[in-house]
């Protein structure tokens, strides 16, 4: 077994240790920019479908406001991204580079992303729902809560797997700030080297990565759909 | 106790100014079912949602037991909105929790304990028939069930009125009968006031004790069912109660001069119309004995209605001239209305 993997991989017995570092940076990346896209988007989305036109808490110039935001960011590619918001990055963490330096672009990537997937998850509850819950006397926290989010556990369980595989893709592209992770893995071995075997397994890896997170997302959804 | 005092809504569309309710002045007793029906785009819809102030009037007053609604802060208004239940057309039910959870959602605020809630939800089931299905999800139920579970939900606080939208008007025939008949016992059993939109005649003729009339907006006609029934003002009430019954067929038969509608010379053939709550004599036997004519009846629709016979009956009479004038008085001073539709005497 191992003889035969060794055969397919003859550039990566020496490194492993490498490449497991790569894979937990990767998995520090998206760990820590998931967890706070995770929350930043909800309340985002949830804004954005709070304050619109007709909306529960209509406030028209606030919904223009981060409407714009959020176009504005999903504008700007992620290799662009990475070195434009460098100066807050280093105002947040101090520093511009390595895993650290990765997180603040990776944020400022992925919120705008995922609001937009929020807020056209919650958009698909019925008003009438909102205007049941309205005339039980409940209030618009209430509603916000206990309606919108509580209705849309399917597509925002959905919304959460599709972010998640596209946060993967961008944490690729972080080598530029020294990030490492797999992607920086594969091109500085795998196509800088002509190590073939080493953009294999990195893309051998990122599969199962993205296939396990696809089927959670996927049954999640499925088990809160009646 | 509902009072709607000079009740208006606009609503501003863009630049477009729309009256949808206008200066609406109603008062609808405690323990009353009372209708009010009208073309979509009437206004009627805004109208109930001006009661719960689901649509805040831009004008008048809306008072509940006395109380101004308007006049309350938001958090006592939405204190207050739970004593009026409301069901809706689409049911509006939460597709994400089960029948027992959409029922002991109207709970949560009701500060019983979690057996409490679970015995008080078993409660509100068991009244609309579906003990059975407190574990199911909304998506697996029919058009009936759902809305009977939107009726539980929304007496789950006990409210003193319940505000139905169009409640029926999604459901088949024998659905709707069937709700119509829960919300006529509950309406009797808890003393509960229901407020019940609708653009189908027959659901305002099967339940309602009143029944308001709307048209762009205003209320053109009102009155108890039986009297607005018995003698419609408004052309569009008569539009409204043609639609329920089918004694205006007689008039295309005619026009067909169909075999039913012909007649031999010395006969007359007449409509007659109860106009007031006490035909259940026995006016055709009587006239037929006491002015010795026939009376063969060829038409009719006679229906209850607030449990009184009310419609008509179309008949071939045949006798004496002066027999027939007189039974003609007769019925007319018994308050039956007699209306000639085709008449063959003077060929005789």
């Amino acid at each position: 077994m191992l003889e035969t993997l060794a055969n397919w991989f003859p550039n990566m017995v020496d490194k492993m240790d490498e490449f497991w570092l790569a894979f937990w940076q990767t998995m520090l990346m998206v760990g820590w920019s998931g967890a706070i896209s995770l929350v930043l988007g909800l309340v985002i989305g949830v804004l954005l479908v709070a304050t619109r036109d007709g909306g529960l808490m209509a406030q028209p110039a606030v919904y223009q406001v981060l409407d714009k935001v959020v176009n504005l960011f999903r504008s700007i590619p992620f290799i662009i991204l990475l070195t434009l918001v460098m100066p807050v990055t280093r105002l947040i963490m101090g520093t511009a580079i390595g895993v650290e330096g990765a997180i603040v672009p990776l944020v400022f990537g992925t919120v705008p992303f995922f609001s937009r997937q929020i807020e056209s998850a919650l958009s698909q509850v019925p008003p009438g729902l909102v205007e049941a819950a309205k005339a039980m006397g409940n209030s618009n926290v209430e509603i916000l809560i206990n309606v919108y989010l509580k209705e849309s556990i399917a597509p925002i369980s959905r919304a959460i797997s599709i972010t998640a595989i596209s946060l993967i893709s961008y944490t690729a592209m972080a080598g530029v700030v020294g990030a490492g992770g797999l992607g920086d893995f594969a091109i500085r071995y795998g196509h800088d080297r002509k190590q073939f075997d080493c953009t294999l397994a990195t893309v051998i890896v990122l599969v199962l990565l993205v296939s396990i997170i696809q089927m959670v997302g996927t049954l999640v959804a499925r088990r809160n759909e009646h | 106790m509902i009072e709607l005092q000079g009740v208006g809504k606009i609503f501003h569309d863009g630049k477009r100014r729309v009256e949808a309710v206008k200066d609406i002045n109603l008062s609808i007793a405690d323990g009353d079912i009372y209708g009010i029906i009208g073309y979509s785009g009437a206004g009627k819809s805004t109208l109930v949602r001006c009661i719960n102030l689901l649509e805040r009037p831009t004008s008048g007053k809306v008072l509940i037991d006395g109380e101004d609604l308007m006049a309350l802060p938001e958090k006592t208004l939405r204190e207050k909105r739970q004593q009026i239940g409301m069901i809706f057309q689409q049911f509006n039910l939460f597709a994400s929790r089960t029948v027992a959870q959409n029922v002991a959602y109207a709970l949560r605020k009701s500060g019983l304990s979690r057996a409490e809630k679970a015995a008080r939800v078993a409660e509100l089931l068991d009244l609309v028939e579906l003990g059975d299905k407190a574990g199911a999800y909304p998506s697996q139920l029919s058009g009936g069930q759902k809305q009977r579970v939107g009726i539980a939900r929304a007496l789950a606080a006990r409210p003193k009125i319940l505000l139905c939208d169009e409640a029926t008007s999604a459901l088949d025939p024998q659905t709707t009968e069937s709700i119509l008949k829960l919300l006529k016992q509950l309406n009797q059993q808890l003393g509960l006031t229901i407020v019940l939109i609708t653009h189908e005649m027959d659901v305002v003729k099967s339940i309602c004790n009143h029944v308001a009339v709307m048209e762009k907006g205003e209320i053109v006609e009102r009155g108890d069912v039986f009297t607005v029934f018995a003698n419609p003002q408004k052309p569009i009430t008569e539009d409204f109660i043609s639609t329920t019954s089918n004694l205006s067929k007689i008039n295309v038969l005619l026009e067909e001069n169909a075999q039913i509608v012909q007649i031999e010379p010395g006969q007359v053939i007449v409509k007659f119309k109860y106009l007031v709550r006490n035909a259940s004599e026995a006016l055709v036997s009587q006239i037929s004995r006491k002015f010795d004519i026939d009376c063969n009846i060829i038409f009719g629709n006679i229906e209850l209605i607030e449990n009184e016979p009310l419609g008509g009956l179309v008949s071939i009479i045949s006798g004496a001239p002066e027999d027939i004038e007189a039974a003609f008085e007769y019925l007319l001073d018994k308050n039956i209305s007699v209306e000639v539709l085709k008449d063959a005497r003077n060929l005789g």
